[in-house]
């Protein structure tokens, strides 16, 4: 067969192209395979049998044997009835998202300057700031935590040092409150948005802004129409990766908080391990994966919405433009 | 139409620690001028456009814009347009909106915005791709984009910051022909940068060639072409074979000279303070279009093609005479049924007296 003949019939193109494209398209599937497996052992097994955990009922006094956690025979929505019948739980997961919300909002204010300085700084000052920004991450949690905790309580150093100096008279309130845990919370999660917020700079031509103040614009109009329009999406992302975290947060309610700052997850460790109420803690766990997708697609609605009408408006102005040209001519 | 600005620059410097970008560079630019700043990279072309628009502060000197100083003007007040090479549009706007950014900023109201903007966007043959955003459009398309941008609002002054440098070979230079017309039409005062010799000789009214952060030399294309004041210059724009040698003897309007182990005569500049002396160092710059071969003539020199670089409307030679080192690049037009030499041809290299350009003394 000529070549001419394989360009002209249709046919016997497309089944060669599809021979050709074949292995490439799925060769790729395998290099996934390791992760899959992993993540299917290690996480898709584990919140299933979580789920199963949550619908069985506690061991009554009657159960004969079986396990200590659960009633083996049982299949309820008891667990879930109670989440929603007891009003503790509902004002545990409000909070828990209040406190979120306020941790996402300092995270942000803290993390987008501090992203700007970063990438403004020479190369060498960007190296280290960026590693200083990882330095929470690097440390153990708990080390980190108690860390924080000899530094902020009544007989810690802030307060010592204060005291002494005589600036204060008691020591100030800055230990197992909400202050406290917003801190600690803030140390742990900002620097997610800090590096996505630094890689967008980044990608950012210096020359947009500067552009824009050649049109006319102040510096700071220059940068509000520049800068950070374009990394909105981006600050609005991680905002959203922070208010998970902060959802989710564990460590800086259990060591900095008081029992008003207890989220979610310290509840479900308390159920569980504390009341030894297996059933219930799966059911509050899974209502806080419930939560946070929930959060998830709002959250992506939301941005969806957003980027609509700023194209609608873009597309309304247009028709705008193209009348009057028209009518010009 | 709003006024057009000359501009003045006197005695501009720009020192960046150490670093010289730009030395005591005078400067006065007409009203409505096209101008053009022409340098190897470094010479500092684009920081004097960045000291213009006020993107840079200069050390020490002055910027004048239509009488008034504007050296401490924030870059927002000196009504200024500005293409970047990357050409810098909002990639979060559509097109429209792009060249609307600058009106915005003045306050014009809804109606002559919408007005201005298809119009200018009419002027640049982009109308109806108002509603699109740039990363839709073309490279040169976007580039008209950012031109548009830049003229809406009619600034007294434009900034070409070596607009042409991201467009392929055809489209830079239909977009050389577009530019300079739109140029002519508008009637703007306006600098461009480039480090592209053959664009300023295009499309500049005067081009200003600088070297090291220093003026060079400045004068309409065709006088900086055929009557460079330095070697610097001769020998950056163009093609050109660049020789240095010694003054052997000086006989009224000749010189003897040798150079590259050839002796040959040259003319003798005019000017009383640049007589040339016996024995004094000379740089000679032979144009390579001026330079002739040709198998019959015993005039100038005997030599044998090295190599042969055909350009279709020309061919360049590189030609070595006897017992010299040097290779001379001889740039000869094709003419129709005459063949071309080829490699190893012995032939006779030539040029007219009057055809070195001589640089006296050490350089």
């Amino acid at each position: 067969m000529t070549i001419e003949n394989v360009a002209t019939n249709p046919t016997v193109a497309a089944k060669a192209q599809v021979k050709k494209a074949g292995p490439k398209r799925w060769g790729w599937l395998f290099l996934l395979a390791p992760s899959m497996l992993f993540l299917l052992v290690f996480f898709v097994m584990p919140l299933l049998w979580l789920i199963r955990l949550s619908l069985y009922d506690r061991p009554g006094s009657a159960s004969k044997g079986g396990s200590r956690f659960y009633d083996p025979d049982s299949f309820t929505f008891k667990q879930y009835q109670e989440l929603l019948t007891d009003p503790f739980y509902g004002k545990i997961i409000l909070g828990t998202l209040q406190q979120a919300a306020i941790i996402t909002v300092v995270v942000m204010v803290l993390a987008y300057p501090c992203a700007i300085l970063i990438h403004r700084f020479g190369p060498r000052f960007k190296t280290g700031s960026l590693l200083l920004v990882m330095l929470p991450k690097l440390s153990n949690l708990l080390v980190l935590t108690y860390g924080l905790l000899v530094m902020f309580s009544n007989s810690g150093v802030i307060n010592q040092v204060l005291l002494g100096l005589g600036i204060i008279r008691e020591p100030l309130p800055m230990f197992a409150n909400l202050f406290a845990v917003v801190v600690a919370e803030t140390i742990l999660i900002a620097p997610y948005p800090i590096l996505i917020l630094v890689s967008l700079f980044e990608g950012l031509d210096p020359a947009l802004e500067q552009a824009a103040r050649g049109m006319g614009a102040g510096p700071l109009q220059a940068f509000y129409e520049t800068t950070f329009r374009l990394t909105l999406p981006g600050a609005l992302a991680g905002a959203g990766i922070s208010f998970i975290w902060g959802f989710g947060a564990y460590i800086g309610p259990v060591v900095m908080g008081n029992p008003d700052n207890y989220t979610t997850a310290v509840e479900v460790y308390n159920i569980t391990f504390e009341n030894n109420n297996w059933p219930l803690g799966a059911a509050l766990a899974i209502s806080n994966v419930v939560v946070v997708l929930l959060l998830l697609v709002g959250f992506g609605l939301g941005q969806n919405i957003i980027n609509q009408s700023a194209k609608a408006r873009a597309k309304a102005g247009e028709g705008h433009y193209r009348a009057r040209s028209k009518s010009n001519l | 139409m709003t006024q057009n600005y000359g501009l003045n620059l006197k005695a501009l410097s720009k020192f960046y620690g150490d670093t010289v970008a730009v030395k005591d560079l005078s400067l006065e630019i007409e009203p409505g001028e096209f101008l053009f700043l022409l340098g190897p990279s470094g010479a500092g072309k684009s920081t004097v456009l960045r000291l213009i628009g006020g993107y840079e502060q200069p050390t020490s000197g002055t910027i004048e814009m239509g009488g008034r100083d504007i050296t401490r003007l924030p870059v927002e007040k000196r009504n200024i347009g500005m293409v970047f090479q990357s050409y810098a549009l909002f990639p979060h706007m559509t097109v429209a909106q792009n060249v609307a950014f600058g009106l915005k900023m003045r306050k014009i109201g809804r109606a002559e915005l919408e007005q201005k903007v298809a119009e200018t966007l009419e002027l640049v043959e982009l109308d109806g791709l108002g509603q699109r955003y740039p990363r839709q459009l073309s490279g040169g398309q976007q580039q008209r984009v950012a031109l548009a941008r830049a003229i809406v609002y009619r600034p007294g002054l434009l900034l070409l910051d070596e607009p042409l440098a991201n467009l392929d070979r055809r489209l830079r230079d239909t977009m050389r022909v577009e530019l300079k017309r739109l140029q002519r039409r508008i009637g703007i005062t306006t600098v461009m940068v480039t480090h592209d010799q053959e664009e300023s000789l295009s499309m500049a009214d005067r081009v200003v060639v600088l070297h090291q952060g220093q003026l060079e030399q400045i004068g309409p294309p065709a006088q900086v072409y055929s009557r460079p004041t330095s070697s610097f210059v001769a020998a950056f724009i163009g093609e050109i074979n660049l020789l240095k040698g010694e003054v052997l003897a000086v006989n009224g309007p000749g010189c003897r000279v040798r150079a590259a182990n050839l002796e040959f005569e040259v003319a003798v500049p005019e000017e009383e303070e640049k007589q040339p002396r016996p024995g004094q160092e000379v740089t000679v710059c032979l144009r390579a279009e001026r330079l002739r071969l040709s198998k019959s003539s015993e005039a100038g020199f005997k030599g044998s093609v090295e190599f042969v670089t055909y350009l279709g409307a020309s061919t360049l030679y590189l030609v070595r005479p006897e017992n010299s080192s040097q290779l001379f690049k001889v740039l000869e037009p094709n003419a129709a049924g005459q063949a071309l030499h080829s490699i190893g041809d012995q032939l006779n290299l030539d040029w007219s007296l009057d055809s070195p350009i001589c640089f006296f003394g050490p350089e």
